[in-house]
């Protein structure tokens, strides 16, 4: 009788323990994809809006590409019009392979009103996608740069 | 039969207490080490969360800067910009200080801050830039302009 009982508390808790293990473990599988996700999608925006990319005049030889960036000379946060119509002309597979990714994206330039001035890739609704709005000045406008990732 | 019963029932009851005393302990240890994880877990998403908040305020004091609004010191046009920039969801609040330099060194000439109070809880973010005002083509004050950003 005292081992059947001590058996069933052992089984109960049991049970219990490792439907909690596995909840919280589907919980942290997810909020570790979405946080590696958050932190790429930050460092792509990083590069694009501080950087001028590598060669720094790439965007007059795009085949010389190594590193993307699309901020003009000395200025962070500013970008150069030509960098972005040449980040345009870019395949959609060279520029993920540019970013180190295997994941779909999709970026975009709204001026704070609402007026859009670019994007490349395409929006899809997803749960699991991440976005990252950075502020930057494009065209002489306030504008917000959005990079989302899905997963 | 019975004598057997009798001389085996103690030592089988303590068995079984001990039995139920380690199931609960080693129970209690894996629900601990689950709890340790969730708080993890929790507390990283937290963590990628304000990285971004602190990119934001960033940006916003740098595209101020950039698009000459912070030299005004102007803070009615300041507050509209920010405004714009930032949308309904977020508060903020700007503290700049100003300063002259003199033949005796840097001399405090105002301090201004203006927008929401800072609330008393975790989740704001903070930026600080440093800039300078120009009158007639010589520079005219320094000043340093911290923002404070919270949802």
């Amino acid at each position: 009788m005292d081992f059947v009982f001590a058996s069933l508390i052992f089984i109960l808790i049991l049970g219990f323990t490792a439907i909690s293990y596995s909840n919280y473990l589907d919980a942290y599988k997810i909020t570790e994809s979405k946080k590696s996700l958050e932190a790429s999608a930050l460092s792509i925006s990083e590069a694009l809006i501080k950087s001028t990319g590598y060669p720094r005049n790439w965007e007059q030889n795009v085949s010389g590409l190594s590193v993307l960036g699309l901020a003009g000379s000395e200025n962070e946060n500013v970008l150069d019009l030509n960098k972005v119509a040449a980040f345009n002309t870019l395949s959609y597979n060279t520029t993920r392979d540019l970013f180190g990714i295997d994941n779909d994206y999709f970026i975009s330039i709204k001026s704070v009103d609402g007026i859009s001035f670019f994007s490349k890739g395409t929006e899809y609704a997803d749960n699991s996608s991440v976005a990252i709005e950075r502020l930057v000045r494009f065209n002489q406008s306030i504008c917000r740069l959005t990079v989302r990732l899905y997963g | 039969m019975d004598s057997s019963q009798n001389h085996r029932s103690p030592v089988f009851s303590r068995k079984g207490q001990v039995f139920t005393v380690e199931a609960l302990l080693g129970s209690l240890l894996f629900m601990i080490f689950i709890w340790s994880l969730a708080s993890f877990v929790s507390n990283s998403k937290t963590d990628s969360w304000s990285i971004a908040q602190e990119k934001l305020a960033d940006d916003a004091l740098i595209v101020l800067d950039k698009n000459g609004t912070l030299a005004t010191l102007n803070s009615t046009l300041i507050s509209q910009e920010l405004a714009r920039m930032l949308g309904n969801s977020t508060s903020f609040r700007m503290e700049i200080k100003t300063s002259n330099y003199t033949n005796s060194g840097f001399v405090n000439l105002s301090e201004t801050s203006f927008g929401s109070s800072i609330p008393d809880e975790k989740g704001l973010s903070v930026a600080e830039r440093g800039f300078i005002s120009s009158f007639n083509g010589s520079v005219s004050n320094y000043s340093i302009a911290r923002l404070y950003l919270w949802r």
